[in-house]
């Protein structure tokens, strides 16, 4: 019967189509937020492929989840509602801001406004059928998304990022996947996990600000922090459209010499600016899963608090 | 001249131990198209083991020649009165220029390379894989360390180490603070290991 409504999806007027896709997009961000889970998935990207356990339990509108990297170092992570508590093999981050949740709660009109959602057809992951959705950006700024949507739960079983020709840049992919609750035990961190310490947004109005950004992309947050490496303040700003985002890092250069660089790890392009202002030089970094160009004409359009235009 | 001595000569170009004997001898060669062809080949190798983009048809002869036309007094015209210590030097200073400009010459294409594909993406038209036709090409070569050294885009000589050492601090930052409506935690999550996994 669905195989059926698909194909009618497929023939009939492009709006009814889009409505439908919308309505699948809505029911994942449901699922996500209400389903429990248990499962193995690879990540894969390019120079790594390693495989991760996962344990979820959502329940009375608690979300706690629990992942394991399977493969080289057991790095480990536990979370609740969105909020990282404690991390095991990580470097020496011991203070990371919040996850931005509202690009999760964003709803599925609006992140149409910027991509096209479509969909494709019928497949199989992980064992399970499921229904491919691909959200393809409506401007050059940002990259498409292809969804493998579990037709029971609306879960994604596989995400695919995809560059402008198609080319794969990042996959998640469920290889197994129990829709039972996990137990409490399974919730449970290793010993060593380090608690994260939630680091405060900053409020005030004298930062930095982008004087482009792709259309849909809204400031998020911003933080304000000791560098990890040195007694200087790094500024840390946060920009989303739902599906992607960019961060901004600002530093004091002091006497350090660094020039303008553009580098790219796996699917995240990243490009750093020096800025001159009245209070000194500053290296403006910018990255995000989108195109080099959009790092690139954001990083060069940052302006320094009481800067000209 | 055996071909066996011809492809050490080349092999100790490429691992920059080539003397200047050996620089002439590849040149004097390189018009037969053997040698090229091997070139070539080691060239693909390298610009694999080090995941550069590839450039199949790149000429050893005129990267070599265009270096040693710098050096006009050495080897056409040897300096009798050079000491033998002198020459030891010259003779490594030669080859050392010479690997410089082939692996320099790479190095350029390789930008141009690059920021032609970035142009390509802005314009291209954008195509979604259907399910059925499985997965778009993945580029080969999978190393365990992400390629995170900063190219440098201007400034010559500038030193970078000040944001190789952020530049993993930031992405983890990134990871973390971003999430989006697919996969909410688990994409940032993995994304974060995989920065850290090295």
């Amino acid at each position: 019967m669905r195989t059926w409504l698909g194909l009618l999806g497929l023939l009939s007027a492009p709006l009814l189509w889009a409505d439908e896709a919308e309505d699948r997009l809505a029911r994942m961000i449901q699922a996500q937020a209400s389903q429990s889970y248990q499962g193995t998935f690879v990540y894969e990207r390019q120079g790594s492929f390693v495989a991760h356990q996962l344990w979820r339990r959502a329940f009375d509108g608690q979300l706690r989840e629990r992942l394991l990297q399977l493969d080289g170092m057991p790095r480990e992570s536990l979370s609740e509602n969105g909020r990282l508590l404690c991390m095991t093999g990580s470097a020496d981050e011991l203070q990371l801001p919040q996850r931005q949740q509202m690009l999760t709660h964003l709803d599925a009109q609006a992140l149409s406004a910027h991509y096209q959602p479509r969909l494709l057809g019928s497949n199989r992951i992980a064992g399970r059928e499921v229904e491919e959705l691909a959200l393809v950006p409506r401007d050059p700024h940002r990259y498409a998304m292809q969804l493998s949507l579990d037709r029971q739960t609306g879960l994604p079983l596989r995400s695919l990022l995809l560059g402008s020709q198609g080319q794969l840049l990042e996959r998640l992919q469920f290889t197994e996947i129990q829709l039972q609750a996990p137990a409490d035990e399974q919730l449970q961190a290793a010993a060593d996990c380090r608690d994260i310490e939630p680091l405060a947004a900053a409020r005030d109005a004298q930062v930095w600000r982008a004087d482009w950004l792709p259309p849909g992309f809204v400031a998020l947050a911003t933080w304000r922090r000791a560098s990890p490496l040195g007694d200087q303040e790094l500024l840390t700003q946060v920009y989303g459209d739902g599906l992607a985002s960019i961060s901004v890092f600002i530093e004091p250069l002091r006497e350090a010499q660094a020039g303008d660089a553009h580098s790219q790890a796996g699917p995240t392009a990243i490009n750093s600016r020096q800025h001159s202002t009245p209070q000194g030089q500053f290296m403006v970094t910018v990255l995000g899963e989108v195109p080099p160009a959009t790092v690139e004409r954001v990083a060069l359009s940052m302006r320094a608090p009481g800067g000209q235009p | 001249m055996s071909r066996e001595a011809l492809q050490e000569s080349l092999s100790a170009l490429m691992d920059n131990e080539a003397d200047e004997l050996e620089v002439r001898r590849i040149l004097a060669a390189e018009a037969g198209g053997e040698l090229h062809a091997s070139w070539s080949r080691y060239q693909l190798a390298r610009a694999a083991l080090h995941r550069e983009a590839v450039l199949p048809n790149f000429s050893v002869a005129a990267a070599v020649s265009a270096a040693l036309a710098h050096e006009p007094a050495l080897g056409i015209t040897p300096a009798p009165q050079a000491s033998r210590w002198t020459s030891g030097w010259a003779r490594l200073a030669v080859a050392a220029s010479v690997t410089v400009a082939v692996l320099g010459g790479v190095r350029l294409y390789n930008q141009d390379e690059l920021a032609g594909a970035q142009l390509a993406q802005q314009t291209a038209p954008l195509q979604v894989t259907q399910p059925q036709t499985q997965g778009p090409a993945i580029l080969a070569g999978y190393s365990e360390s992400p390629q995170l050294a900063p190219r440098s885009a201007a400034a010559p000589g500038n030193d970078s180490a000040w944001l190789r050492q952020r530049y993993p601090h930031y992405l983890q930052q990134h990871a973390q603070q971003g999430g989006s409506a697919a996969a909410d935690g688990t994409l940032p999550y993995a994304r974060g290991a995989s920065v850290d996994g090295r």
